[in-house]
């Protein structure tokens, strides 16, 4: 029996996707993973998408001017996708060195953008936010992707969100990219798995001794093999999804992953060749696990130096997405004298920003005194009194606010500037 | 605050560099020379390049920063850096490093060449500014000059002025 996890989107080639892409159906928060060219960061597909024929592929990707690799071949620098320094989306369509090209300034800097490109028999197009920007011929040889992120040896250095690719008119890879940072597997929602590998085991963790049939151990410490009622697990990969209720928590070892699953939640992980490991001393309840193939060609996608602090919590807004909470101030900000940047009281942090990234400042403000904020290198005026809500492109690393009063004309007074919140912010390109 | 870490591909195999490897089986390795994982693990004495300061107390950025590492990195196998992703971004991003790893037209798809002379033509400056003892290592720019000829000078240059 065939399992889906998601519904594959039976489209005709030439055709719109049948469905929007996953960040605009899922819930209103969801993680972004910055991905640094600096430490080689790429995920890659268990086995590669091999594609011949009618084929498209789309991402979702936040462009802060820097070269940005979509996807790509590992071992050469062909079949990829790309978005130039110059704004321009550079597409290889098969393995071949034949490069097409939009104009220059075709996906705006920092903004989240929808880029797509499609080949059907020799006409290709590319599309950025729904506006087509090439429509040509493009080679019809084999494709074969292998990376995201990644083309050679070169990595990309911005947001990737999503990426999607079809082949022939049938969803084969669906990676919202939204898994968080404990994850070192990326699922493919588009995987049409193989039947349950043996049978799906509902195991029964008290106070640290796992119950099924027999007692396996009652140690606390280490961990315990509950993979009982599969017996080996195959070489192959397999999804594993886990699912718990009762209370407390418990800490799972599986391919390569260690979590911690709180009673009620549940984890999917991807392994092979190894058993699942459990061990827990305050949790009591039920464990359900299942274990289903993963087709070679519906792969999975492994992580790749991407450290936990470049994956973050992100919630969507009418105008974008807004990261998790960098620095808040509830009121009594000291002030300064007039046009000399000081440090706004109680920001001593030392927390390094996202050079080339926006930063959403906002608040309220108390007077109608003409104010400058100073972030990472840039300064943005606030100029009326009640709230405020301003971007700031941080030019530099260090991550200290400042404001100052703009003009001599007015006197600096104090607490004017209160409830000061200072967010990531990725801007929907319109 | 998470770090990453830089290490020397001969640095000696400590508990800590094999966990390293063992965690990030393919680190970044960008001039053939030095490993950059993406967490750190502890370790004695590392430097942590966002804790950089001054003799008057100011955190080294900029220019500063990156003539600082290379003097280390050009001349000790030993040493082991920690540094956050948005330092090691700028790092990256820095003209020295760009004609040290020589890797232009891979990378900028036949703007390489544009990117080397304004990358040479910015150290110069920072050097006559900042740097005047570097001055007498750093030829002037040609268009005949390779991007190999390009890495051996940047590395001559700072080991050249790598004492003080």
């Amino acid at each position: 029996m065939v399992d889906i996890i998601n519904n594959p989107r039976q489209v005709m080639p030439g055709s719109e996707l049948a469905i929007n892409p996953p960040f605009a159906k899922r819930a209103l928060s969801r993680w972004f993973t910055a991905y640094s060219s600096a430490l080689n960061g790429y995920d890659e597909f268990s086995t590669p998408f091999v594609l011949t024929g009618d084929y498209r592929v789309r991402a979702l990707v936040y462009f802060d001017g820097s070269q940005t690799v979509l996807y790509g071949n590992s071992a050469f620098p062909s079949s990829r996708c790309q978005v130039l320094s110059d704004g321009s989306v550079n597409w290889r369509a098969d393995n071949f060195f034949v490069s097409v090209d939009s104009p220059a300034a075709t996906v705006p800097t920092n903004r989240l953008s929808i880029i797509e490109v499609g080949r059907v028999g020799s006409a290709g197009t590319i599309t950025v936010n729904d506006a087509t920007v090439f429509s040509g011929a493009v080679p019809t040889g084999l494709c074969e992707i292998d990376v995201i992120a990644r083309q050679g040896g070169t990595y990309a250095n911005a947001e990737l969100a999503a990426l999607e690719i079809e082949k022939a008119g049938i969803m084969v890879g669906d990676f919202p990219l939204d898994e968080g940072p404990g994850s070192t597997i990326r699922i493919n929602r588009a995987a049409v798995l193989g039947s349950e590998f043996g049978d799906s085991v509902s195991l029964v963790l008290q106070n640290g001794t796992i119950r099924h049939g027999a007692v396996l151990s009652a140690s606390t410490v280490g961990f315990q093999d509950i993979a009982v009622g599969f017996g080996a697990l195959p070489a192959a990969p397999v999804l594993v999804n886990i699912s718990t209720t009762g209370s407390g928590s418990v800490v799972v070892e599986g391919g390569g992953l260690l979590s911690t699953i709180t009673a009620g939640d549940s984890v999917e992980l991807v392994s092979g060749g190894t058993d699942i490991l459990f061990k827990g001393t305050d949790f009591t309840g039920d464990i359900a696990m299942s274990l289903k193939e993963i087709p070679a060609a519906t792969p999975y996608a492994t992580r790749f130096n991407q450290p936990a602090s470049l994956t973050n919590l992100f919630t969507q807004v009418s105008d974008g997405w807004k990261g998790e909470e960098l620095w808040m101030f509830g009121d009594a900000i000291g002030f300064n004298e007039a046009s000399t940047f000081t440090a706004i009281i109680g920001t001593s942090f030392a927390l390094p920003l996202q050079i080339g990234s926006v930063y959403r400042a906002s608040g309220n403000k108390e007077t109608s005194n003409r104010v400058e904020l100073r972030l990472g290198g840039n300064q943005v005026p606030i100029i009326p009194n009640g709230e405020f809500s301003s971007d700031l492109t941080i030019s530099s690393a260090s991550g200290e606010a400042r404001y100052r009063s703009s003009s001599s004309v007015f006197v600096p007074v104090a607490g004017d500037l209160t409830d000061l919140s200072v967010k990531r912010f990725l801007e929907v390109a319109s | 605050m998470n770090y990453c870490s830089i290490y020397h591909i001969n640095a000696p195999l400590t508990e800590e560099l094999e966990a390293l490897l063992a965690r990030h089986p393919t680190p970044a390795n960008h001039d053939g020379m030095h490993y950059v994982f993406a967490s750190a693990v502890d370790t004695e004495n590392p430097i942590i390049i966002d804790e950089l300061v001054d003799s008057e107390g100011e955190l080294l950025t900029g220019d500063a920063l990156a003539w600082y590492m290379a003097k280390i990195l050009a001349t000790d196998e030993s040493a082991v850096f920690w540094a956050s992703v948005p330092r090691l971004e700028q790092l990256h991003n820095h003209a020295a490093w760009r004609i040290w790893r020589a890797k232009y037209d891979h990378e900028l798809e036949g703007e390489g060449r544009k990117q080397f002379k304004s990358d040479w033509l910015y150290v110069e400056q920072m050097i006559a500014a900042a740097m005047p003892e570097a001055a007498a290592s750093w030829p002037a720019y040609s268009d005949s000059m390779t991007y190999q000829q390009g890495r051996a000078i940047v590395l001559s240059a700072i080991q050249a002025n790598a004492a003080g």
